[in-house]
């Protein structure tokens, strides 16, 4: 069987490229290595409790946001129901010693409001800041659907956006505008969802992903499951072909040179007339023969820089044997079933930013576990499967953590298990401590290291979202020199749910042309 | 440096970032019909040139109207001098 267009990897940027590809009427198939789709964002279920992975939460998901726009774009809207977090504080910044705090309400007016009267002193410097936000993310690709976005988007000049990516970091930014103090820290904590740190991060991309959680915060019912379930149901519709458990170790070009298939680790071969890559770089890199790319390019995939590193524990609730037995609750959202309260009900909707203690970088990796950047998230609870049994939400915690580097194990008296469990009970602890509500039924269920991150990102160093957008370090674009072969994939745009589905947009663009992208973009609206 | 060494220096890089040959390399060379180079080399082009002479390119118009190595010479020394005049 000949295809097409091959994509590599079954991640959001694979899953999102193969539904547009098929929209624009070619025969496509989707080779994961994977026994699963996208095993990054599909979370996972033990004794009832479900876990999110890769997918916490998002932004621009409101009506007519960004991401809505593109979930109706990639026709799964219909198939996934939204589930807003706390309209009040959906993120919550806590430095403890300080006794600082702050909730992040969701909409630009209202976080501006809540912000304003924090920081009287800084009004004028904040909306300057939001304005700047919203301008600079009007000329990002893919990114406003009533203005395409002013820059290159293929990046085939490659010129490409130079002066809208490397031209000011946040951090920059910040100091222009004066911003300091508590109100800074406000304005960089969500660099956790993208890995870089202010000082590296170019403004534009630092504004593309909050832009949209300022907006509004949600999640789906269901969580990271639910949408991948929602994009492979879609997808098989289309006639997508999903080959899972195929891991592509060699790509084989034609006689002239171009792209013409794969070869997978089972011995199948799958022939084609284009690919999209959505590997990691450095990953694409090892599938090709070298003479493939100029030697200057591979160097600069080879030295692109990681993302921040990150350990995550796994927790959940259990009820407490002699607690107030049996308290039907009204439950706020999720299932309609009535199950006993947990005390991880009250904070569903919620996420909590834990800082280190004043005067320590926010982002430190090297910090003592008791003082890190502490994430927490709580999935919602009410998840399903197919067979309708119902799910309880678990915990996530996420701490920046130094890198996994191949090769220089440090040998300590303590196995690598034991320094996970070492790792899930002081973080179970400290929990405790900042929320003591959550109570000694909270347990560890499994703990993610750095080593975990560099399987599944398949990041040399362990990375989050594989490499870092940074001012200076230029990552590839979609179109690659080899004739038909096109890359997508948190590398190229931007990370996250909606860098993912912009990835596969810029690739799309750059097979069909990006007229015809757009006009379905606006068909859209 | 003198515009002529920081000319040679911008012309070994790319003969040797990539893979050019030095008769080649005169003023009046197309970039993309001479010397082989691609849009897609920009980037690259950006990088080597970046690293080679210690500054920082941010300037899309400028690049896009780069048709020969002479005006990659003039975008250079221009670039070169903006630096020095801020440092
Ligand atoms: C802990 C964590 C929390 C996150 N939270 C959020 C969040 O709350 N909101 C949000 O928007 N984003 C979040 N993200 C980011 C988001 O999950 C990612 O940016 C996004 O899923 C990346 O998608 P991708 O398709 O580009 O990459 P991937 O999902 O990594 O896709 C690549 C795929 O290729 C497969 N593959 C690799 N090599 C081969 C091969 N040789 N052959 C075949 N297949 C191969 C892999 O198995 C993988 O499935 C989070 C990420 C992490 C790690």
């Amino acid at each position: 069987m000949k295809y097409d267009y091959l994509v590599i990897g079954a991640g959001i940027s694979g899953l999102s490229s193969a539904l547009l590809l098929a929209r624009f009427g070619f025969k496509v198939a989707v080779v994961e290595q994977a026994p699963r789709p996208a095993p990054l964002v599909e979370g996972f279920v033990r004794n009832n409790v479900y876990f999110e992975t890769g997918f916490h939460y998002a932004g621009g998901l409101e009506d007519g946001g960004v991401l809505d726009l593109n979930l109706h774009l990639l026709g799964i809207a219909e198939q996934l129901q939204k589930v807003p977090f706390d309209p009040k504080a959906y993120d919550t910044v806590v430095q403890p010693g300080r006794g600082f705090n702050f909730s992040f309400p969701q909409g630009y007016a209202a976080l501006g409001d809540a912000l304003h009267e924090r920081f009287p002193n800084q009004r004028q410097a904040l909306s300057k800041y939001f304005a700047r936000i919203q301008q600079i993310t009007r000329k990002l690709p893919y990114y406003c659907f009533s203005t395409p976005g002013e820059s290159d988007k293929s990046g085939e000049s490659s010129s490409s956006g130079l002066a809208l990516l490397h031209e000011h970091n946040l951090t920059q930014v910040l100091d222009e505008l004066a911003i300091g103090g508590e109100l800074r820290t406000l304005l960089q904590i969500h660099c956790l969802l993208h890995g870089s740190l202010p000082s590296e991060v170019p403004f534009a991309i630092h504004a593309g992903v909050v832009d949209g959680y300022y907006r509004s915060a949600h999640t789906f019912k269901g969580g990271g499951r639910a949408l991948v379930g929602a994009l492979v149901t879609v997808l098989m519709q289309c006639g997508v072909d999903l080959f899972c458990r195929h891991r592509v170790e060699e790509i084989e070009l034609s006689a002239a040179g171009a792209f013409a298939g794969v070869c997978c680790n089972n011995g199948v071969k799958l022939q084609a007339s284009g690919c999209i890559s959505t590997l990691h770089p450095q990953a694409m890199l090892k599938l090709l023969p070298a003479s493939v790319f100029r030697s200057v390019y591979r160097r600069r995939l080879a030295a692109l820089e990681e993302s921040a590193g990150a350990e995550i524990v796994f927790l959940r609730c259990e009820r407490q044997r002699g607690s107030t037995p049996g308290v039907r609750c009204e439950r706020q959202r999720g299932s309609t079933l009535g199950v006993d309260s947990l005390p991880t009900h009250n904070f569903q909707g919620r996420n909590f930013f834990f800082l280190p203690g004043s005067g320590k970088a926010i982002f430190d990796p090297d910090l003592p576990l008791s003082e890190r950047l502490l994430y927490l998230n709580f999935a919602a609870s009410g998840g399903s499967d197919i067979s309708g049994s119902y799910w309880e939400g678990g915990v996530t915690a996420i701490l920046p953590a130094p890198y996994y580097e191949p090769g220089t194990e440090v040998s300590t008296t303590l196995s690598y298990a034991e320094r996970k469990e070492q790792t899930g009970e002081l973080v179970r602890k400290r929990i405790i401590e900042l929320l003591p509500e959550l109570g000694p039924g909270l347990k560890v269920e499994c703990v993610a290291t750095a080593k975990t991150l560099q399987r599944i990102n398949a990041s040399a160093r362990g990375s989050l979202y594989g490499v870092k957008h940074m001012v200076g370090q230029f990552n590839p674009s979609a179109k690659t020199r080899l004739t038909g072969f096109f890359l997508a994939g948190q590398a190229t745009a931007a990370p996250g749910f909606l860098g993912a589905i912009t990835s596969a947009l810029m690739a799309v663009g750059g097979i069909v042309g990006h007229d015809r992208v757009e006009a379905l973009r606006r068909d859209v609206i | 440096m003198t515009d002529a060494e920081i000319i040679s220096l911008v012309n070994d890089s790319l003969v040797e970032e990539f893979e050019l040959e030095s008769s080649t390399m005169v003023s009046e060379a197309e970039i993309f019909d001479d010397l082989g180079l691609d849009s897609l080399d920009i980037v690259d082009m950006v990088v080597v040139l970046e690293e080679a002479l210690g500054i920082k390119i941010r300037d899309d118009e400028g690049l896009r109207e780069i048709r020969t190595l002479g005006d990659i010479h003039q975008f250079i020394l221009q670039k070169k001098r903006e630096t020095e005049a801020v440092s």
